[in-house]
């Protein structure tokens, strides 16, 4: 008897079967990875196991006792603990109200801070995290925040954790933390699941893999008895072919130029330059000023300094639209937030793309139909010509968006982080796009924090480090690369236990 | 520096700020004004505005809006006085009863916002329309209420030496005083200001956002009325034209008291700060005696413009000085 068994579990939303007969177990004593391409039904599974979506059909047993949890309410009261994607804490509150948030000790007049803050110590000291909890969320960095949301799910006395993508915000060192902690909880006998898109982390941790694909269970896997490349295969169904080749880029001129490019308090003067149809690479952890870099070039913040050069003469560049004017466009770091209107149909947003080149004050209606036909053909996006951006999978708007900055053609593009939270089909597609155009002669600034996927690309990369440059790096290995976003800190974690095997 | 700049970063610090400067500006420019009596006075007229702020405070701070607040006042003030006058309810009856009806207004506001998933701003609308005209089918005409029992508290005052408070004034001191207890130091509080912070954090955390909103809206339902009670005390007559426009007011005052508009962050002292800025002004431009009625918007107004736009200008500036600061400490380092 399990702690936890779903067996025929299905899941319709309108138009789509979201799981289909799919049946998951996890022992005690175990972590449990599930994996798959976007839309394969993982986050489904997930909701369904913490109780934000109910099933529509299947068991569900707790300890062999068939439940039906409603609301993660009824899950955390069932011992199922959640870990979620996007560290998910009250800005406001301190770090002791939202660990205990809803279990507040209580005296005849109210809430016993001084117990409440007791206990919150206690907890985190258990995971071995010294912080001050009477901090706000809000002024505490991701990891601690992160910290707090592991030490809340394990206080509830779940027995039962389920980690849905908990490393989508964590530097390497909190990532290592984590996983640390995520051993120790399985030596306690805690039944952990898995959910992760990184098969590097989930070969660094799990016992069995469970691989889902269009909503169906493709198989149940040991870790020690597979391999990375089969379950990629297995979550695609088709045999891989070989790795692209990195390019070296076309000896010779430069075409852009950044010299001294700074903004005060957020990123120290950077230089780079780029020749026609080069791929250079920038890393970085998150906070190290990746982003920051990528918006000062296209002027998408006030204050910034430095000058920019296109083929050696200098242009002005205070806003994005100036940035257009000579050829240079962003594809922002959060797709839904900045790079979007997720109202408006696949046309419209590729129409935003064109509109400031339009010879005439309005594209036809004709025009834009025919516009967004041609780059739905061109980079395979799966949608019509008016799908509301808003309805489409992560994958297919990162395409919608590097369509609507090639429609645009432009002379450099920045990508910043254009795979994050893409499946591994949809990468690889994007990941050719990309190469076709700087084959093309389109110069890319390319961030992403994976770094094989940068390593693919680019020869030269980048690094930075506490918002300025560390080093750049030329033909180095993931290793030499991970060795320079991470600095000094590095020494001391040579000897930590690990998965540095990649 | 950095005093300065935490001083920046807390609303409700600025706001005592400004209402000092006010006070001791004002306080030396006019003889008596700065005086028990005036106090006690500003206290007493107030108290309606007061009460429906502390509503339209914890709404803003669970993260949702109430626009019905003006409206449910009014029909509540009617409603008891009708109560009273054509019922021959005892005023104290007449009172519990509207202030039940407020609450269940608001709650079935609150349950429409979230059996529909509309948005507050357009439920809350409808609710203005709705209690308005609720108000007036009760009557159209202002309507006079005289009974001993209201008499009665209309004389009751609790003095301090030179300084007096009435009934209104204390009924909106101890509202504030248990919304700010409330809001700090019960699990009513911290669940609100949870689901107002982030709301799916709290359903991940096993809190129930609905209810908690149903909640609020009904609090918010009943302060309103509890406003409308007020007026019928104050004014000895209940009216279906009254306390028009009066929830803007008291979103105004709630967020000049430091309530953030995004949710999860307020505070009811400084609510109550806020409303006694507001009548403060029209106190100083009474006393300058020279300057229209009207005047006093426009002052209200541009104080409340003022206001917002000097702590928002303060807070980005203690944001950028305190990163520049931050990156300043980085060691350069050496490129190999």
């Amino acid at each position: 008897m399990n702690p936890l068994e779903l067996a025929g579990i299905e899941k319709r939303f309108p138009g789509v079967v979201a799981l289909d007969d799919v049946d998951f177990d996890v022992r005690a004593g175990e972590i449990h990875a599930l994996v798959g391409q976007n839309g394969a039904g993982k986050s489904t599974l997930a909701k369904v196991l913490t109780g934000l979506e109910s099933a529509d059909a299947g068991t569900f047993s707790v300890d062999g006792r068939r439940v039906r949890p409603r609301s993660p309410r009824e899950a955390l009261a069932l011992g199922i603990g959640a870990i979620h994607q996007e560290v998910d804490l009250v800005p406001e509150l301190s770090l002791a109200e939202n660990l205990l948030l809803g279990r507040e000790p209580l005296r005849w007049w109210g809430i016993d801070r001084r117990e409440l803050e007791a206990r919150a110590r206690r907890a985190l000291a258990e995971l071995g995290v010294a912080v001050e909890v009477r901090r706000a969320a809000k002024d505490v960095p991701l990891g601690e925040q992160q910290q707090v949301c592991i030490a809340r799910a394990l206080s509830s006395d779940a027995r039962i954790l389920i980690y849905d993508e908990p490393t989508a915000s964590l530097g390497i060192a909190e990532v290592e933390r984590l996983f640390a902690h995520m051993r120790a909880l399985r030596g306690r006998g805690l039944a952990q699941v898995f959910v992760a898109h990184s098969l590097e982390q989930v070969f660094a941790l799990a016992d069995r893999i469970t691989v889902l694909r269009d909503g169906r269970r493709v198989g149940t896997f040991v870790a020690n008895e597979t391999n990375p490349r089969a379950i990629v295969e297995a979550m695609l169904g088709a045999a891989l072919g070989a790795a692209p080749e990195r390019r070296a880029a076309p000896a010779g001129r430069v075409w852009f130029e950044a010299r001294g490019l700074a903004r005060a308090g957020v990123l120290a003067p950077i230089e780079l330059a780029l020749a026609p149809g080069e791929v250079l690479g920038v890393d970085g952890l998150v906070g190290s000023g990746r982003t920051e870099l990528a918006r000062a070039l296209v002027g998408a913040d006030p204050g910034v300094h430095g000058e920019r050069r296109v083929v050696g003469a200098p242009v002005r560049v205070r806003s994005p639209r100036d940035a257009a004017r000579v050829g240079l466009w962003l594809s922002p770091e959060d797709r839904k937030v900045d790079g979007l209107c997720l109202g408006l149909s696949v046309r419209e947003n590729l129409a935003l793309g064109v509109q400031r080149r339009a010879r005439f004050a309005w594209v036809s209606r004709a025009a834009q139909t025919e516009l967004a036909e041609r780059w739905i053909r061109a980079l395979g996006i799966a949608a019509t010509p008016e799908q509301r951006v808003g309805t489409l999978s992560g994958g297919n708007q990162q395409k919608v968006i590097l369509a609507r900055l090639l429609a645009a053609e432009p002379r450099l593009v920045v990508l910043d982080e254009p795979t994050r939270g893409v499946d591994v089909g949809a990468k690889a597609q994007l990941e050719a796009r990309i190469a076709e155009c700087a084959e093309r002669g389109l110069s890319v600034l390319f961030i992403s924090s994976e770094l094989d996927e940068v390593m693919r690309r680019a020869r030269r990369v980048l690094v930075l480090r506490d918002r300025r440059a560390e080093v750049e790096l030329v033909d180095a290995d993931v290793a030499a690369l991970r060795r320079a976003m991470a600095g000094g800190a590095m020494a001391e974690r040579g000897t930590a236990e690990g998965r540095d095997g990649e | 520096m950095s005093k300065l700049r935490e001083l920046a970063s807390k609303p409700l610090a600025l706001s005592c700020a400004g209402f000092a400067v006010l006070v001791v500006l004002a306080g030396a420019r006019y003889d008596g004004l700065v005086s028990a009596g005036v106090l006690a006075n500003l206290i007493e007229d107030n108290a309606e505005l007061g009460l429906a702020a502390l509503g339209a405070m914890w709404v803003l701070v669970g993260g949702g809006l109430d626009l019905s607040i003006g409206s449910v006042c009014a029909c509540a003030g009617i409603g008891a006085a009708k109560l009273i006058v054509a019922g021959g309810f005892d005023p104290l009856a007449a009172f519990a009863l509207v202030v039940c009806g407020g609450a269940a207004f608001g709650a079935l506001q609150g349950v429409a916002i979230e059996r529909l998933a509309l948005p507050p701003f357009l439920v809350t609308l409808a609710g203005l329309f709705i209690a308005r005209a609720a108000a007036l089918s009760i009557e159209l005409e202002s309507l006079a209420v005289s009974h001993p029992t209201l008499a009665a508290l209309g004389d009751t005052r609790v003095r301090l030496g030179e300084f007096s408070i009435g009934p209104l004034g204390l009924a909106w001191l101890a509202a504030t005083l248990a919304s700010a207890f409330a809001l700090a130091s019960s699990r009513f509080g911290r669940r609100v200001r949870a689901v107002g912070g982030n709301a799916r954090a709290a359903l991940h955390f096993g809190l129930a956002p609905a209810r908690v909103r149903v909640e609020l809206y009904a609090l918010s339902g009943g302060f309103a009325a509890l406003a409308g009670v007020a007026h019928v005390v104050y004014g000895g007559s209940g009216s279906a034209i009254a306390a028009s426009g009066l929830e803007l007011e008291a979103i105004a005052a709630a967020v000049v008291g430091g309530t953030s508009l995004a949710g999860g962050l307020g505070s009811a002292l400084g609510t109550a700060l806020g409303v006694a800025l507001f009548g403060f002004i029209q106190t100083v431009i009474l006393f300058e005696g020279t300057l229209g009625a009207g005047w006093t918007r426009v002052a209200v107004g541009g104080l409340f413009l003022g206001f917002v736009a000097l702590r928002a200008g303060l807070q980005r500036w203690a944001l950028r000085s305190a990163t520049a600061d931050g990156a300043a400490t980085v060691v350069p380092v050496d490129p190999r």
